[in-house]
């Protein structure tokens, strides 16, 4: 059965497309069948699969606007087991137009519970706003997981995601669920870190406190080469640490 | 001078308060359903869908409600349970299974005044209702 996992996040910043792409390849090292689909017009998770954003081919734009079937716009990376829906900069138009666009909130939803995939997940990463596209990928999804750097502001962030799962749940997926809060740029010397990390083992129990991804600076140097961490820096702090997440995300099913 | 400066700064924010700042049930974990999308689900016109999809989706949800509460008291989560519940009787406040689900959670919570008061909740409604009786029974063989 395919698990559908969105990384959301309505801030910037936060490290949900790098945490998008990269548990996306250790899944696919750990030998199943993985489906990153790109849904910001920002395109970077395409970016960071070594892919150029073209909007001239059968994209996540075409198929969210019905011009194209799931199977036109999914691509094979170079690396194994991980295939990509790739995003392009035409995907704006969905936030733009807004309730003009044919694409409702169960649109991309009904494309992909619409037939059987050949897929064991399918990894999405929404722009990091309240919009269309986002409420989409979590209407289409049974897990969120929420990438969030230790900081106030941050927090502030993880409530309003919180309150708007439970909307979600409410008005469009109620199987949508938590699945985990990612503390990501850690450090975990710092009286903050501690702080917030105790709010969230407090208010949703220590099982939705993801392992943290360290502040890595490989992590950030990989996308400039279109390379996951995995290929970029296989032996870094920011590959193990994803390895080790991509385990707590598989184990939790 | 350095005392007074720290008396000067605010207690912190906590993820708590957050959420109490935005309605957000902070009882129940987030992987439950709220009750304030059911009144977005309430007003379809916005969205198009008309008054039998709508009510079709509040009995999906209630069930997929009831369901994740059964399974929260199954794996020994009664307080995720008694959210499931409480989220459900906001919307269903006439579900007895529910009602009865959630005084299992409060008693296991500790909760055994708040259980008896659902289980007579649920007598007035049902006054011959066995399992409310039967669970009435062992509140008061434990002193409740």
């Amino acid at each position: 059965m395919t698990r559908h996992i969105v990384f959301a996040n309505r801030k910037g910043g936060c490290a949900k497309t790098t945490t998008a792409v990269n548990v996306a390849h250790s899944l696919a090292l750990k030998n199943y069948r993985v489906l990153l689909m790109d849904l910001d017009p920002q395109a970077h998770a395409t970016l960071s699969l070594g892919m150029v954003p073209n909007p001239g081919v059968p994209n996540i734009y075409t198929l969210l606007d019905g011009g194209a079937n799931l199977e036109d716009v999914i691509y094979p990376s170079r690396i194994a087991n991980l295939s990509i829906i790739p995003s392009s900069r035409n995907l704006s138009v969905v936030e733009i137009e807004g309730p003009c666009f044919s694409a409702d909130e169960h649109r991309l939803s009904e494309v992909l519970h619409s037939k059987k995939m050949d897929m064991d997940y399918v990894i999405m990463d929404p722009p990091p706003s309240v919009g269309t596209l986002s409420v989409n990928a979590l209407a289409a999804s049974e897990e969120v997981y929420i990438p969030m750097p230790m900081h106030f502001l941050a927090m502030e962030g993880l409530a309003e995601m919180v309150r708007l799962i439970y909307q979600i749940n409410a008005a469009w997926n109620p199987g949508l669920s938590l699945g985990g809060i990612i503390p990501t740029f850690y450090n975990k010397n710092t009286r903050i870190t501690k702080e917030i990390e105790g709010d969230i083992v407090q208010t949703f129990g220590e099982k939705f406190l993801a392992p943290p991804i360290r502040q890595n600076v490989a992590l950030a140097e990989a996308p400039g080469h279109g390379l996951t961490i995995f290929e970029y820096a296989p032996k870094s702090i920011g590959a193990l640490d994803y390895d080790a997440l991509a385990s707590f995300i598989d184990e939790r099913h | 001078m350095t005392e007074n400066c720290q008396n000067s700064i605010p207690s912190r924010v906590t993820l708590k308060d957050l959420l109490m700042q935005k309605n957000v049930p902070v009882s129940r974990p987030a992987q439950d359903n709220g009750q304030e999308g059911f009144n977005r689900n309430c007003s379809c016109d916005q969205y198009s869908c008309d008054q039998e999809i709508a009510s079709h989706r509040l009995m999906q949800i209630t069930d997929t409600l009831f369901k994740r509460g059964v399974a929260a008291l199954k794996d020994d989560r009664p307080c995720c349970a008694r959210g499931f519940f409480e989220t459900l009787l906001a919307v269903e406040p006439d579900h007895i299974k529910a009602r009865l689900n959630l005084s299992v959670a409060l008693s296991r919570m500790g909760d055994h005044k708040g259980a008896r008061t659902v289980l007579e909740g649920v007598l007035v409604n049902e006054p011959d209702n066995a399992i409310a009786l039967q669970n009435l029974e062992v509140l008061d063989s434990i002193g409740f």
